[in-house]
């Protein structure tokens, strides 16, 4: 018998995260509905009900957005914050029904047969899930960002576009068997949208996205809605589209989207492990769930299986046991599993329920399969086959941010500027896709060894702006040219912020036209007292001289002392300080 | 530390990947110039230092106020985990902890460079144990640059190898040459030689498996140089 499903959307959850912060800042406007828009990657991911009203979309540009928008705030996505706050909402649904599962914070869903038959027919059901969802909404949160919309029919896929078309505040039940008639009318695009956004896809491998090439075929194909879809012939569909066709058709005729085998998982494949003594601090227990949820990967592989529906639980040295059902896209790797044992326990931290707070350290972890299907497994780059180096220093830097905390790993990424600080800028590591950059880099120049480096032909002190411009042609650092730049090599060594040097003669100054007042001798560095052998320079910069703040004007100097140091000296204000060392 | 570079170039356009711990100071752009790929480097700055979740994700790392507990050891045994090559300074590190750290290192076939940093910290960094191949640059000279004119071009370096099992040889390399590469240079006319020039700023020790990796292709560099300078 078909297991009939009932989803619950919050709708922009995101926003809904960093409501309380934005609240602090200005309470007037928020009531009202400020115009908030949250960016991952600098993309719109979610924006407010008043954003979108003044044409704020999602996957808009920051730049783009805030055009449309100028008092558009923005806040970066935190994830983390969202469950939090998505807590509440799951443990009210945890009174009226079972088995709740979240999929993404935001998006929720639970079989509806028992709790349908208690609270007599799906209506009555669905509208008291409504209501007690918004009341557990009132309680935490400013009403005014959300909607609670539910939706329920045979299949998940159409209880999510049910409640996706649902008044808001409102319930939409679609009758037992009226689920292919239903989905028939409505355009082809929600094959995409019937799925929770962001999350689920950004966790999971999100190299190009099948689903979206699908659906951009099929709409060339002339089949514009699902109806269209469902009535093609599925052998022709699974010729043509292998298996996210198929999966993709089934959806659309309204049936459960199977896989090959969907089985009952066997007892033995969920992992679990007892912590002594007790974990106190959460990202200790993320770096223990981390371990476990790499060994539930590993046992499943082993059988040539994965999961996309887990229970994780926890239990408390007091007895208390905490169970949460997770539902992912496609399959949930291990760093997936990880996050979500940390959301959920974070969640738990922050529940405002005395009697279901934790009172004691976390003894027992664990995770168990509700649902495998076989793994059909990622095929490696052709080409780029050196992504297992990246995937391994990846899970290398994931495992140092639950050591030190998020914002302790940072990556090389280009930037632009004169000064050697600014040339390449330091980005954390969690905001890009390390996988993915390494991929795309090594594909974009492959077999590239060095840069080759453009032999700077100036050759004087007043050639350094022009040699510095064919510096700035060359591959290493494409980008603008920025004259003046230092020549090649770069320094080795940046200090940040420069160290105070002593020049001799005292007299050593730069000019305002940039000239040297005499020939410096000696330097006295860390110390140490230096004769100077050769020096070059001096080269001025003057940069942003139209703002008054932000304005910087400093001397380089480069010398090199009898013991071999050369120093890059920089003359602000008077003062002598050592920017670089040459080493 | 342009050694350094200079060795890691190499193995890491194989597309192993790198961790530079404890070294703040280490500019990007020389990175880039040595032909390190930035794809493929992991930068751990306070590797001692612990940031609050709470702390605000746009400020910059390191900024935060609060130091937790000292995580240097878990930090290095994931990196050697993860990465193929670690450079590491600015730390004593402790026997056990050493032990511990290279019996992994050989254990995943990692390399564990120390670098040398006497001239930026007046060298805190420490390894207990001796280092299966040490390189330290005994003298360097730059040329391009006068007295008031020219730039930085080109240096000379020689370059003391001391391996664990005995054995020392100099070298005389060119670092960078007028391309940015490593090169093996010419012996010097006597005379040119300045007796003055002494410099040991930049030891590198090679700690683990001097066998594999960077120090087998550096090894064929210093050959090179050897065969010339006969």
């Amino acid at each position: 018998m078909n297991d009939r499903v009932t989803a619950v959307i919050c709708s922009d959850w995101p926003v809904v995260a960093v409501t309380p912060r934005g609240l602090a800042m200005d309470g007037e406007r928020q009531r009202e509905g400020a115009t908030t828009a949250i960016l991952k990657g600098n993309r719109v991911v979610a924006c407010s009900a008043t954003a979108r009203a003044r044409g704020v979309r999602v996957g808009l540009r920051r730049r783009e957005a805030q055009s449309r928008c100028p008092s558009l705030q923005i806040f970066e996505r935190d994830l983390a914050a969202e469950v939090r706050a998505f807590e509440p909402v799951l443990t009210a649904l945890d009174d009226v029904v079972a088995r709740v599962e979240v999929e993404t914070p935001g998006w929720c869903s639970f079989p509806t047969r028992g709790p349908s038959r208690y609270f007599g027919g799906d209506d009555a059901m669905s509208l008291r899930v409504v209501d007690v969802v918004q009341e557990a909404l009132n309680d935490v949160i400013v009403r005014e960002c959300t909607e609670v919309r539910v939706g329920t029919a045979d299949t998940r896929f159409a209880a999510h576009l049910a409640a996706a078309v649902a008044l808001p505040g409102h319930a939409r039940v679609i009758p037992p068997g009226g689920t292919a008639a239903f989905l028939a009318p409505i355009g082809i695009e929600s094959l995409m949208a019937g799925r929770p956004d962001g999350a689920g896809a950004a966790l999971t491998s999100r190299r190009s996205d099948p689903v979206a090439d699908l659906v951009q075929i099929l709409r060339r194909l002339g089949l514009s809605t699902l109806g269209d879809f469902a009535e093609s012939s599925e052998a022709d569909v699974v010729a043509r589209f292998g298996r996210t066709g198929q999966s993709a058709h089934r959806q659309a005729a309204g049936e459960e989207q199977r896989f090959a085998i969907l089985q009952d998982p066997p007892e033995d494949l969920g992992v679990s492990i007892e912590l002594d003594p007790p974990v106190e601090r959460v990202d200790q227990a993320t770096f223990v769930a981390k371990s476990l949820a790499e060994k539930f990967c590993q046992r499943l592989a082993a059988r040539g299986l994965t999961c996309a529906h887990v229970a994780i639980g926890a239990r408390t040295e007091h007895g208390q046991e905490w169970v949460r059902l997770w539902r992912g896209e496609g399959s949930l790797t291990a760093t997936a599993l990880a996050e979500r044992t940390r959301w959920q326990l974070d969640g738990w931290l922050s529940t405002r329920r005395p009697r279901s707070a934790p009172t004691a350290g976390v003894v027992a972890l664990w995770l168990h399969p509700e649902q495998v299907m076989a793994a059909t497994g990622r095929q490696l780059g052709f080409w780029g086959g050196e992504s297992h180096h990246a995937e391994r220093a990846a899970r290398a830097a994931d495992r140092i941010q639950g050591l030190l905390g998020v914002g302790s790993v940072t990556v090389p990424g280009p930037g632009s500027g004169r000064s050697i600080g600014e040339e390449v800028v330091r980005v954390p590591a969690e905001t890009v896709d390390l996988v993915e950059r390494a991929i795309t880099a090594s594909a974009l120049a492959p077999g590239e060894t060095c840069s080759p480096r453009t032999a700077s032909a100036g050759s004087s002190a007043a050639s350094a702006g022009s040699s510095a411009a064919s510096a700035g042609s060359s591959p290493a650092s494409a980008g603008e040219p920025w004259t003046g730049r230092l020549p090649t090599p770069r320094p080795v060594v940046v200090f940040d912020p420069p160290r105070l040097v002593e020049l001799f003669p005292a007299t050593v100054t730069v000019s305002g036209r940039g000239l040297i007042s005499t020939t410096p001798e000696a330097v006295e560095f860390d110390g140490d007292h230096e004769e100077i052998v050769g020096w070059a320079g001096p080269w001025l910069t003057d940069e942003r001289w139209w703002d008054a703040d932000s304005r910087h004007r400093a001397a380089r100097l480069q010398v090199v002392t009898t013991t071999g140091r050369a120093l890059l000296l920089i003359s602000e204000r008077g003062t002598w300080m050592c920017e670089a060392l040459y080493d | 530390m342009s050694l350094a570079l200079a060795l890691m170039a190499e193995p890491l356009r194989q597309g192993s990947w790198v961790a530079v711990v404890g070294a703040p100071w280490l500019g990007m752009a020389a990175l880039a110039e040595w032909g390190v790929p930035r794809e493929q480097v992991l930068v751990i700055d306070h590797p001692d230092r612990s940031i609050p979740l709470a702390t605000n994700r746009m400020s910059p790392p390191g900024s935060a106020q609060y130091v937790g507990p000292d995580q240097w050891g878990p930090v290095m045994a994931s990196l050697i985990d993860g990465c193929d090559l670690v450079l590491f300074a600015g730390r004593r590190v402790g026997v056990r902890e050493a032990r511990r750290l290279s019996a992994r290192a050989r254990e995943k076939g990692t390399v564990l460079m120390q670098l040398g940093t006497d001239a930026v910290d007046h060298c805190q960094t420490t390894w207990p144990e001796t280092a299966d191949l040490t390189l330290s640059v005994t003298s360097s000279r730059w040329e391009g640059i006068g007295d008031g004119h020219g730039f930085v071009r080109r240096r000379r370096v020689s370059v003391d190898v001391t391996g664990r099992r005995g054995g020392r040889r100099t070298v005389q390399l060119w670092l960078p040459d007028h391309d940015g590469k490593v090169r093996p240079a010419e012996p010097m006319v006597e005379s040119e030689v300045l007796p003055s020039s002494v410099f040991a700023g930049s030891d590198i020790d090679l700690l683990i498996d001097a066998d594999i990796g960077p120090a087998k292709e550096f090894e064929g560099v210093l050959d090179a140089a050897e065969e010339r300078t006969g």
